[in-house]
């Protein structure tokens, strides 16, 4: 599991970078500190341990490659592609995602709550107990895929498709739900009322 | 520090459990105990850790029946609230008495409502919240009373820590604090007063 080492710069409860004594903003270089960053993970196959909190990574292909108890919480990744990647404890907290591509994903305990999700694929994947809570997801596909025991509290849903996913024990109960398809989903296993918690 | 955190998903109770262990030192702790299967007692093994210490967040069923086997196989303490849970001994945590244990420095914050006897335990930026917090939304509660002290615990109790303290709840997946912040239907104003006096989500 990664560290949480707080940024060395005064006043900053950010936290520190990779292996960096600061946060990504507080870096004397930080364009370089990403495509140094960027350039490691494209030769790394598995990769443990990491904290890439605050990264601005684009125009990435990390696809096939393991992620174990790595943090991208509040980074901006656009048009990275995790087609057929592996994630185990892994955070997307606030995080804006735009333009990725996450199918045939195998994730396991993993969150992306918070997180602002556009235009990006997470089709034909295993997303067991993901956090989407708090999440704005627009645009977004998850057809045929396993989102078991996977939460989206206050998500706001917008022109998103659950078309043929299992959805076993899926807490659906969002902020705001437009154009949304669950065709051939099983919602009924699916948690998708307020009755429980409110008289 | 090096360390690892291995989560089970037990079907008893549909509830998580965790090895957090120490690569430095050589030890592991492991977090309410839901059951203890071979595949736990692999991993302790495979990884060369001695279990010395055991974190119960409370004492309900879904979250120490595994205590009596996985004492079986190891010495390990127990630290929990309550003075004994299922017969057994424990070492009592109080709020603002940090300890240590498997070499993680350890503060416990009480935050009761879901049970009288719930402890956070937060370590190295992460906290195992049990069923006192969940991904988007707060542990079960029997009364709005308890409801409202849940809420208020939560808020008052956990509002030190940083937004990207990692959450590993007792039942659901991880989540952060920050998003927890924002968006748990628990911290809303006036959920205490809207909750029934039992409802059936989490077993």
């Amino acid at each position: 599991m990664y560290s949480f080492r707080p940024c060395t710069a005064p006043g900053c409860r950010k936290p520190a970078f990779a292996e960096e004594p600061t946060c990504v903003a507080h870096a004397p270089d930080p364009e370089s500190l990403l495509a140094e960053t960027q350039a490691g993970l494209r030769s790394m196959t598995e990769i443990r341990n990491q904290n890439f909190s605050g990264a601005r990574f684009s125009n990435l292909d990390l696809s096939g490659k393991s992620f174990i108890a790595c943090s991208f919480m509040g980074s901006t990744l656009s048009g990275v592609l995790f087609t057929g990647a592996r994630f185990r404890i892994c955070f997307f907290d606030g995080s804006d995602i735009s333009s990725c591509d996450f199918s045939h994903l195998d994730a396991q305990f993993s969150s992306f709550g918070g997180a602002r999700i556009v235009d990006s694929s997470f089709e034909h994947s295993e997303l067991i107990h993901l956090n989407f809570s708090g999440a704005r997801i627009e645009e977004c596909t998850f057809d045929n895929s396993n989102l078991y025991d996977s939460r989206f509290i206050k998500t706001e849903l917008i022109t998103t498709d659950f078309i043929d996913c299992d959805l076993k024990r899926v807490y659906l109960i969002p902020a705001e739900e437009v154009g949304v398809s669950y065709r051939y989903s099983n919602t009924m296993e699916a948690i998708r009322d307020m009755e429980h918690l409110y008289q | 520090m090096n360390f690892k955190v291995y989560q089970h998903y037990s079907l008893y109770g549909f509830a998580n459990s965790y090895i957090v262990g120490n690569d430095d030192a050589g030890e592991a702790l492991l977090v309410d105990p839901s059951e203890f299967t071979v595949g736990m007692l692999n991993h302790v093994e495979k990884n060369g850790y001695n279990l010395v210490a055991v974190l119960l967040t409370h004492s309900h069923t879904h979250h120490v029946r595994g205590l009596g086997t996985m004492l079986r196989v190891y010495d390990a303490r127990i630290h929990a609230a309550a003075p004994r849970i299922l017969g057994f001994p424990c070492k009592t945590v109080r709020d603002g008495e940090p300890f240590t244990a498997a070499g993680f420095d350890i503060e416990p914050l009480s935050v009761p409502g879901h049970s009288p006897d719930s402890i956070v335990y937060c370590l190295e930026g992460l906290m195992f919240t049990g069923d006192a917090l969940h991904a988007g939304l707060p542990g079960k509660t029997l009364s709005t009373f308890n409801a409202a002290l849940l809420a208020d615990r939560i808020a008052t109790k956990l509002a030190p820590y940083p937004d990207e303290t990692v959450l590993f709840p007792g039942h659901g997946p991880p989540s952060s604090l920050g998003s927890e912040r924002r968006s748990n239907i628990g911290l809303e104003k006036g959920w205490a007063e809207k909750v029934k006096t039992s409802y059936d989500f989490f077993v």
